[in-house]
């Protein structure tokens, strides 16, 4: 059974966003793809196990990503450099973290990965046999889209 | 001047938390693992130690059961940003007095830190 849970992710990426990048976040069209995940610039993924699994995948052009880390360390990035990857990252931990507090209270146990950094444009992440709910955001700051291919475990089972 | 570990993966984290904890008046240090967490905390004795939960290597719910080890009084608070409450729980059962959730607040910070020091 698939689990439609974009609705927890945009209302925390927005939560997060307003907090940590001054900005309000607007849900685009939401669509389901089959096909493996093209990365953007930068990637963040987020691994989840337990009786719901899968990966988040947040990606980024390298513009948003320097105007967010700009306003999220409160100085001006010109380049992706260590500090700037770490900072998304954190804001990709920090949704999945905030959204799986959602999950379980749904009845679900649930335990996420450290964010893995993917950087370069074009790289093929998939996740076999689980759809992917691809949700775009936009914000002043550019675009942040959020990747959700999660189900629900079927040998273990939820509540 | 109290003392604080900060210890989290995420080189962002260390640095922001860092910055608001030096605005407060805490002597700060910090360690990007739990191991480096180990050594840091015999070596410099910190008053407090602020922990992430998701980490790779050593999850924080370890390194607050190897902290207590070292130190049955050791004041840890949790840093994180799963706000699950079976994961909170397995921290609190290992020893953590506190958790702060991310993105973090400065008055919930200084509240919670000011209020665990104060602990016997």
């Amino acid at each position: 059974m698939e689990i439609k849970l974009y609705d927890d992710f945009v209302s925390v990426a927005n939560e997060v966003l307003k907090k940590e990048v001054k900005a309000e976040a607007k849900k685009g069209r939401v669509s389901i793809c089959r096909t493996p995940f093209a990365g953007n610039d930068i990637n963040v993924l987020v691994g989840v196990t337990g009786n719901i699994e899968g990966v988040v995948i947040y990606g980024m052009s390298n513009q948003t990503a320097l105007a967010m880390a700009s306003i999220m360390m409160e100085e001006e990035f010109h380049k992706v450099d260590e500090m700037v990857l770490s900072g998304i990252a954190e804001l990709g931990n920090v949704i999945t973290g905030l959204v799986s507090k959602e999950i379980e209270q749904k009845g679900y146990t649930i335990d996420l990965s450290p964010p893995t950094l993917i950087v370069g444009k074009g790289t093929s992440i998939s996740s076999p046999n689980i759809q992917r709910i691809v949700v775009p955001l936009t914000t002043e700051h550019g675009a942040l889209e959020v990747n959700i291919s999660l189900r629900e475990r079927q040998s273990k089972g939820g509540r | 001047m109290s003392k604080i570990l900060i210890v989290d993966d995420s080189a962002y984290v260390r640095r922001k938390s860092k910055q608001l904890l030096v605005d407060m008046g805490f002597d700060v240090e910090e360690a990007g693992d739990g191991t480096v967490a180990l050594s840091k905390y015999q070596e410099w004795k910190p008053d407090l130690v602020l922990l992430d939960i998701t980490m790779p290597e050593m999850d924080g719910v370890t390194a607050v059961e190897e902290l207590m080890k070292l130190d049955s009084k050791a004041k840890i608070v949790i840093l994180t940003a799963m706000a699950q409450q079976s994961t909170l729980f397995k921290a609190v059962k290992a020893g953590a007095k506190e958790y702060l959730l991310k993105p973090l607040d400065e008055t919930q910070v200084k509240e919670v830190i000011e209020r665990v020091l104060s602990e016997d």
